[in-house]
């Protein structure tokens, strides 16, 4: 139950504020309190690894089943605690921006709003053990960060950001449902449980393997799907902190550990590893050659995914273990050094490291927490940090030689990038302005309490263990891993890391010039110029489609008569030897029907060959009332009343819209396609074939040998439904779903026609 | 518009008479001809004829006039109630109730089920639509659309 709690928690709290925002002063507070509850239910079901189940669509199988086991609850928990965390330093932090921005202040209940349903969207990806329901929380997370990336509604950079975000995981996110269906169409169940890697075949398993990793690595802004990191930093700086260092991100990662039976022993999971490595090299291209503080953090951001990844992906009973508690120790370190970057900005109105320095003169106590962040991120010992590092190495040292360099070189690189950024904020010479006299103890408390948590994880590196150990096994799979201070390997390539790291960050005049110039040639050839070219071409093929269908009036009709047209004529080429063209013999009660029927043919001619719109109107209108005629002939009443219904209001609605028109208007357009005779010539011909293909069509039809009807069915139920008119019975029951498709299709064009004519009206 | 009084009463008679005839459609749909878009058709022809005759002011200070978008909604709404609301008790979409074989409430010798809602919301959506139409096309016709 406390599961399910948790879950419905904050999404009852999202639409409190929703429908609060107005009172803009109470909204923090109150997200606050959301939050904190929200963060109780989460410790009280992770120690009681409470579930929940409840049927939901029994003929799909899918069930609303929730359990907070270790993983999910490790997950769920650092949403949770950091979620809150952020919320609390959001209150002042976005109050200043909406003021900074002269946006008004109501704007703060959307935020909050969103902010709760992402956190509700996060625990329910934890706790989630059907497919479908972890398909569609893992979707919500994706919404919420749309709108949270363009929270700045006014800035077309957030906006372009958000929807970039928003296509990249949006396609990952298909792909995993994709990838769900197929397994669970193999193995008969919706529930992560029984979904055991060896009763899947290998090519559902190969395929399912590869949707997931490809969703994940979207997800986690992984090479080649990173792009978007770096430019969803346009987003306000507590939603990068929560979104792009502990949640969303993390998301994709927890899928690959949630779904790890299906990696194992597939392509797609043993590439794992290398596209990690690759992500490693990229990120920290991007860290160490960005100027922007956010942009700095984003590279590091996909590093240290790819370190998670390349855990998950080198497996085995260390890796499993080591990859959740990677997970743990860099939210809580990135996040707090998000929330640095967001103090510093708050404070000095500046975002760039080339402008700012020497801070920890004016900010000694942000200078402090923000160290320990650091050295937590960097794996220095005494952090959370160092065992991050130290189960990194341990897996790599498990793998192959290759991994274990890789692995340090990793290591140098985080500290290189770490270093360049702590170092550049708050040591060397005062750059910029001055700081104003101090930030809101509101800013500085949340990233107290996150520092706080990355020296104390140090403290306890056996909790740690058993922690990183059991959120590892839950899916099944041995996972065990041992967190000391000791005197060995992985120890010695720690050092060698640091010295490393230490070598780059000293010989940085060197090489920035170098890096920016890579950045600079990767924004233009890089996967980021691949999506924008296939966004811009995808644009430009739906404007060529659209105006190639809407030019005008006869090209609309022509795209979907034509391409009819032509299938019934191959139909009726590949049939032609059984095409049966009968005339039955005449008898006499078939000669008012001959009159009905030559009366609509002189009608049609009439409503060729007429001049003006009245006696346009009048014959066509005279083939409707003959037709209606004829069915009343063919006893078929219903239809004849609609049909003398349905022309009545035409008809006045016609005569009614061309009494607004000059009378010679109909002489002047034929007048006008007069001067293209040729033109006409080839539209007479082309009606004349289309006449006589209809016609061909229609007589053979006609005369196919008359089998057993569905009419007597269809009688003979209408009156077991006390509907004795069938055509009442088929509309509103054997075929309700057509009226009620043909329903909607009326309500939308008339929603349609209104807002058409509202705008003309305006004009 | 030719408003002499004459024509104005005949409007109106053949109002309250399209009426008449669109309620005795919607009422006997199940049993005889006519169902809830001829009834549809029928009421907005009435009003069409009203609008013509008596103009825009006084066509519109009528309660249906003003609110013909709400009315097809809300028939739309009608429509596709008895679609989606068995799927939401567990049951196939459009099961109707009572169900086949068992005898329906009878008001009279009108047979009441849920068949019923699928007609009036045809009728008010078909009626909501027309009405629209014709006031939405009046300042300035140019366009028509069939209802």
């Amino acid at each position: 139950m406390f599961a399910f709690v948790t879950v419905v928690l904050p999404l009852a709290g999202a639409g409190v504020i929703a429908a609060c925002a107005s009172r803009h002063t109470l909204v923090p507070s109150l997200a606050l309190v959301f939050a904190l509850i929200t963060l109780c239910c989460a410790v009280v079901a992770a120690a009681t690894g409470a579930a929940f189940d409840l049927p939901w669509v029994p003929s799909w199988g899918a069930r609303l089943t929730l359990e907070a086991d270790a993983l999910g609850s490790l997950l769920a928990l650092l949403a949770a605690a950091i979620g809150t965390t952020i919320i609390a330093y959001s209150g002042p932090y976005i109050t200043h921006e909406l003021h900074e921005r002269a946006a008004p202040k109501t704007e703060v209940g959307r935020f909050f709003a969103f902010m709760l349903l992402f956190l509700g969207g996060m625990v329910g990806v934890a706790f989630a053990r059907d497919l479908i329901l972890l398909f569609l929380f893992y979707d919500l997370t994706a919404v919420c960060s749309y709108f949270l990336i363009a929270f700045d509604r006014s800035s077309g950079t957030a906006r372009r950001a958000a929807l970039m975000t928003m296509i990249v995981t949006g396609i990952g996110s298909i792909a995993l449902l994709a990838g769900f269906l197929i397994s669970s169409a193999a193995v008969g169940s919706l529930d992560i449980r029984e979904l055991t890697p060896t009763s899947l075949p290998r090519g559902v398993k190969e395929s399912t393997a590869a949707l997931i990793a490809f969703a994940a690595l979207t997800k986690s802004a992984q090479v080649p799907f990173h792009f978007w990191l770096p430019r969803a930093m346009a987003a306000p700086t507590p939603v990068s902190a929560y979104l792009h260092s502990a949640a969303l991100v993390a998301v994709g990662v927890f899928v690959l550990l949630r779904l790890e039976p299906f990696l194992d022993d597939t392509v797609a999971g043993s590439m794992l590893p290398y596209l990690a490595l690759l992500s490693i090299a990229v990120g920290s291209v991007i860290a160490l050659g960005s100027d922007q503080l956010k942009q700095i953090l984003a590279g590091s951001t996909i590093a240290q995914y790819g370190y998670v990844v390349f855990l998950i992906g080198a497996g085995g009973e260390a890796g499993r273990a080591a990859a959740p508690l990677y997970l743990l120790a860099h939210a809580i370190a990135k996040s707090a050094l998000f929330l640095t970057v967001g103090v510093i900005s708050y404070a000095t109105g500046e975002d760039r490291l080339s402008r700012l320095g020497g801070l920890i003169t004016r900010m000694p106590l942000l200078a402090m927490l923000s160290a320990a962040a650091a050295g937590a991120l960097a794996g220095l010992p005494l952090t959370i940090g160092y065992f991050k590092d130290e189960a990194l190495f341990e897996v790599a040292l498990g793998r192959s030689v290759l991994f274990s360099a890789a692995a340090v070189v990793a290591a140098g690189l985080t500290f290189a990038y770490t270093a360049r950024f702590w170092i550049g904020l708050f040591l060397g010479n005062v750059v910029g302005r001055a700081p104003l006299p101090h930030a809101p103890t509101g800013l500085i408390l949340p990233i107290a309490v996150l520092a706080i948590a990355a020296i104390v994880g140090a403290v306890v590196p056996n909790v740690l263990a058993r922690l990183a150990s059991a959120a590892g096994s839950s899916t099944g799979m041995p996972a065990h891993l041992d967190l000391r201070y000791a005197l060995d390997i992985p120890l010695v390539l720690a050092i060698c890391g640091y010295a490393i790291g230490a070598t780059i960050y000293a010989t940085r005049r060197s090489w920035l010039p170098r890096m920016k110039g890579m950045l600079r040639l990767a924004s233009r050839l890089g996967p980021a110029a691949v999506y924008e070219r296939a966004l811009t071409g995808l644009n430009r093929l739906s404007d060529r489609a659209h105006h190639l269908e809407v030019r005008d009036l006869r090209d609309r009709t022509a795209a979907i008569m034509v391409p009819a047209g032509a299938l019934v004529a191959v139909a009726s080429i590949a049939v032609f030897g059984e095409l049966r063209l009968a005339v039955s013999p005449f008898r006499p009660d078939h000669v008012p029907l001959l009159i009905g029927i030559a009366a609509v043919a002189v009608a049609a001619v009439m409503a060729l060959v007429s001049r003006t719109h009245l006696v346009l109107v009048l014959a066509l209108s005279a083939v409707g009332y003959t037709l209606a005629a004829v069915y009343a002939l063919l006893r078929a009443p219903s239809l004849a009343l609609v049909g003398v219904l349905a022309e009545t209001v035409l008809t006045i609605l016609l005569l009614r819209a061309f009494t607004t028109l000059p009378i010679g208007t109909l002489r002047e357009e034929e007048v006008e396609e007069g001067r293209a005779s040729t033109q006409k010539r080839r539209h007479r011909i082309a009606g004349v074939v289309a006449g006589l293909i209809a016609f061909i069509v229609a007589l053979s039809a006609l005369s196919a040998p008359a089998g057993p009807s569905v009419a007597d069915a269809h009688r003979r139920l209408s009156e077991r439904i006390h509907t004795p008119n069938s055509v009442s019975a088929i509309l509103t029951d054997f075929r309700g779903l057509d009226t009620a498709g043909e329903a909607t299709v009326l309500g939308i064009s008339l929603l349609a026609l209104a807002m058409l004519l509202a705008q003309r009206n305006v004009r | 518009m030719m408003s002499t009084v004459a024509a104005g009463l005949v409007a109106k008679l053949v109002l309250v008479m399209s009426w008449a005839v669109a309620f005795a459609f919607l009422v006997k749909a199940h049993a005889e001809a006519g169902d809830g878009f001829s009834a549809g058709l029928v009421a907005g022809t009435g009003l069409v004829i009203h609008y013509l005759v008596l103009g825009r002011v006084e066509t519109e200070r009528m309660f249906v006039v003003r609110n013909a978008m709400t009315i097809a909604g809300a028939g739309l709404l009608l429509v596709l109630v008895p679609l989606v609301a068995p799927a939401m008790l567990g049951m196939p979409l459009l099961t109707h109730y009572p169900a086949r074989g068992h005898p329906p409430l009878a008001l009279g010798t009108l047979a009441l089920h849920t068949r019923l809602l699928i007609d009036v919301g045809v009728f008010a959506l078909v009626f909501g639509f027309a009405v629209s139409v014709i006031r939405l096309m009046a300042p300035s016709s140019e366009r028509e659309d069939e209802p």
